[in-house]
């Protein structure tokens, strides 16, 4: 078994630890409804998240996925109130949540800045748009519920599965695809492990980091659509709340904030568990304090697992390299 | 087809840098299916040389011949297409990624826009199987031991049919056992018809697996040998050239304090095993060895920052002890060979990075830190050696390099030194700091401090040291006086040869 199917076993040991946990201590845990709104739930960040995934295996972070959300939200529920054609906003909604991603590569690949600050910048930046173009009565800021049906209908499904469900299982697919079966997949890993060996490969590493943020802010873009028409309606801190938890989704997945490991599968098992602790302990009636320490908890055990592993092979590595006598250079 | 035909020529290349000659009009000739080395001590030209020959830099005079044909080499790609391919000290390929995914990246092949794994796993495969190399095409690198990791960087630049493959120091962070293995694959290489050019300073490698070898020395080529004429004597009296023996810069002899280090049978897995020798007080002890031998472990462990397994250090018949706080309080000091990560704080000030060691002396009992005696010291220590410019305000990281390497030496000698141990104290220094670097050394030794030089540049190591042992393989090869001391000499025992 090699390591990335040892990280991927973790997650799947703790996704499944809960899974045994809520059904046995909880009466409607595996009902199709609670089924059916766990996914819905986990859909947002997980739609999220596998944006977010593919900036974190090129060596990235981002950390104004969760003011994009909401800025998209925003942006679109004005169109919408606007009355202009439902596909037309949806069309808007996506490519700005694209430009703000490429806003932010553009930042980290041409202007040097470190992901970290250029991100947490743009972040405030982002939000910042959201009380610009906020709906305001006598210049008060106002929540103005939607009423277009066709828009509406989005937030539901087919049958019990919600289509943005469907939409997220896509995405991760397609992630998971792009990842294994492209050159741009593989280029990914190559520099999120080492940006000066790729460049020596003759890869473009500008254009790598520049493409995983611009996915990752339209991925954005389409998680805020099904949001608001879930929703009904904007406001200042949609989507406040998927900034840190996609991240968390990722790392519990098995993605690493260094760069080169973690995919789409791992990052989907990571979001089912973030859902999981939040549903099963409501189910629970536990205080939610309880879901932060779990949360916190389990990206220990990923981060223990990663620093552990690392240092484990390097030793190895390194005693291989060491044996016996060795030369060099005068 | 002539026996003897080309596959490269280099006439007559010349490079300059802001006006210095570096390469004086090189020329040399690699025959088609050759293993040819390229030798020299640092600083010969070697690197700048390959630089020219693959694209890096561009030449200011001569001719690159490849296969007959007059190559305009301009950029890297244009020595791609040539055929060219290098092997870089530092190994490229991404851990992360399986042995198939890093021999084809950046040159991945696609169908309908989709990686077509299948053919580019059946190419690595025939491509591993051709130079019969022991890995898999879907092994992770993270799991491969370095040799192997250098076979997949060897498949890389293989792909593409390379008629020169250069080598880089490609045995640099390689085991002997490695080497040897590394030495099989270059013969499978060879046999495929491809052209080697091994760039190595280690004597006793070459001589095993080159065909011919060119040496050059400051620029300009000494000489090429043929594989028979190839002896380690002849190698290296070229690679040195004619040795000037510096005059013995000793008016007056240093005293005997009598103190004393000693290290007794010091030990560490996969270093050095039951080292002993001792330092004496108004000495300079000089330690040789390769790169790689242990010397900088070895100064370290005396200083407290690394560990060893067994054995003592002794000052003066009391145990030394393994803390580097309690070390500098009684008196000991280290100049770490990486000055700018090891040796100094680029960001902050001259009288900062002075002040960094002896803030003992600096700050009341409270721990806070008297700034007007902290400024006097870096005044001080400006004036008595000489730092330029003058101003203790200025970050250290806009000096040169060798005022920066004055403020590491300016940090230890406020202090009541005993034992000051140096590692490389003069790269990237120019010629007349480093005299002056030079003249601090030996003004301490004359005040009775133990000091301790480990140095790559066998001129520095001989005219500053009254005493040299040489490191090979863990041991003390041998040790020379002052006077028996010669470049030859030290490299020789170096290498564990003679």
């Amino acid at each position: 078994m090699n390591e990335k199917q040892k990280r991927q076993l973790i997650t799947f040991a703790m996704v499944a630890a809960l899974v045994v946990l809520f059904g046995t201590t909880t009466d409607s845990f595996f009902s199709v409804s609670n089924i059916s709104n766990l996914f819905r739930g986990a859909s947002y960040l997980g739609i999220v998240a596998a944006g977010l995934t593919i900036v974190i295996i090129a060596g990235g972070n981002n950390l104004s996925t969760g003011a994009t959300v909401g800025f998209v939200a925003m942006l679109v529920s004005r169109l919408v109130y606007a009355n202009i054609p439902i596909v037309l906003c949806i069309l808007l909604g996506m490519a700005a949540g694209a430009v703000c991603g490429a806003a932010d590569g553009l930042l980290i690949t041409k202007l040097h800045l470190p992901d970290f600050v250029a991100t947490l910048a743009t972040n405030y930046v982002y939000s910042g748009m959201i009380l610009v173009i906020t709906f305001r009565q006598n210049n008060r800021m106002v929540t103005k519920a939607l009423t277009n049906q066709a828009f509406l209908q989005l937030g539901t499904g087919v049958g019990d599965i919600f289509y943005v469900t469907i939409v997220w299982l896509v995405l991760v697919a397609a992630v998971q695809f792009i990842l294994y079966y492209t050159k741009f997949g593989t280029h990914v890993y190559a520099v999120g492990t080492n940006t000066s060996a790729s460049q020596i490969s003759g890869i473009n590493v500008d254009k790598i980091k520049i493409i995983a943020y611009t996915i990752s802010g339209l991925a954005c873009g389409i998680a805020a659509i099904f949001l608001l028409a879930y929703e009904g309606a904007a406001s200042a801190k949609t989507g406040e709340v998927y900034t840190f938890n996609a991240i968390c989704a990722a790392i519990i997945g098995g993605a690493s904030l260094s760069g080169g490991r973690g995919d789409a599968l791992g990052t989907f098992l990571g979001c089912i568990f973030m859902q999981l602790i939040t549903n099963g302990i409501y189910k629970m009636n536990l205080a939610s304090e309880y879901q932060t320490l779990l949360v916190g908890a389990s990206i220990l055990v990923m981060s223990i697992f990663n620093t552990v592993y690392i240092r484990y092979t390097s030793k190895r590595n390194r005693l291989q390299t060491i044996k016996a006598e060795r030369g060099g250079t005068v | 087809m002539m026996e003897t035909e080309n596959i490269l020529e280099v006439k007559n290349i010349v490079k300059r840098f802001s006006g210095v000659e570096v390469l004086k009009k090189v020329s040399f000739e690699v025959r088609k299916g050759e293993v040819h080395a390229l030798m020299g001590e640092n600083g010969a030209g070697k690197s700048t040389l390959i630089k020219i020959i693959t694209g890096v830099y561009p030449k200011d005079e001569g001719s690159i011949i490849v296969d007959g044909r007059d190559a305009d080499i301009n950029s890297r790609q244009d020595s791609i297409s040539q055929g060219i391919s290098v092997i870089y000290q530092e190994l490229s390929v991404i851990p992360t990624l399986t042995v198939m995914q890093n021999i084809f990246l950046g040159q991945e092949l696609t169908k309908k826009g989709l990686l077509d794994k299948k053919r580019m796993r059946e190419k690595a495969d025939s491509l591993i199987k051709r130079c019969d190399f022991d890995i898999r095409p879907d092994d992770y690198v993270e799991t491969l031991s370095v040799a192997k990791r250098q076979m997949v960087e060897i498949l890389k630049a293989l792909l593409y049919d390379a008629k020169i493959l250069i080598m880089d120091e490609p045995t640099a962070s390689l085991t002997d056992k490695e080497s040897d293995k590394l030495f099989n694959i270059i013969n499978r290489v060879r046999e495929q018809g491809t052209s080697i050019i091994y760039i190595s300073h280690r004597v006793e490698e070459v001589y095993r697996i080159a065909d011919r070898l060119t040496v050059l020395r400051d620029g300009m080529v000494v000489g090429e040998l043929n594989k028979q004429e190839i002896t380690h004597q002849r190698v290296v009296q070229m690679m040195i050239g004619k040795e000037v023996k510096e005059q013995a810069d000793k008016a007056n002899k240093p005293i005997q304090n009598g103190n004393v280090l000693s290290v007794q049978n010091l030990s560490r897995e996969g270093l050095w095993h039951d080292l002993s020798f001792e330092a004496y007080g108004g000495q300079i002890l000089g330690i040789g060895g390769l790169v790689g031998s242990g010397r900088t472990e070895l100064l370290r462990s005396i200083y407290g920052a690394d560990r060893y397994d067994k054995g003592e250090v002794l000052f003066n018949g009391k145990p030394v002890s393994r803390s580097v706080k309690k070390n500098i309080r009684n008196g000991m000091g280290y100049i770490p060979e990486d000055r700018r990560g090891e040796g100094l704080i680029p960001l902050l000030s001259v009288g900062d990075n002075i002040a960094m060691p002896n803030y003992d002396m600096l700050s009341n009992g409270m721990a806070v830190v008297n700034h007007a005696k902290e400024l006097e010291l870096g005044e001080e220590m400006i004036r008595e050696i000489d730092i330029r410019p003058a101003n203790s305000k200025m970050p250290v990281r806009n000096l040169s390099g060798g005022n920066q390497q004055k403020v590491v030496v300016g940090k230890w000698l406020a202090r009541d030194l005993k034992v000051l141990l140096i590692d490389e104290p003069t790269v990237g220094v120019d010629i007349g700091v480093k005299g002056e670097i030079h003249q601090i050394f030996m003004r301490l030794a004359q005040q009775g401090v133990v000091i301790i030089l480990v140095s790559s540049d066998l001129k520095e190591l001989i005219q500053i040291s009254d005493r040299i042992i040489v490191l090979h393989e863990g041991s003390i090869f041998k040790e020379f006086s002052k006077e028996e001391a010669t470049q030859q000499k030290i490299l020789l025992a170096a290498s564990g040869i003679a």
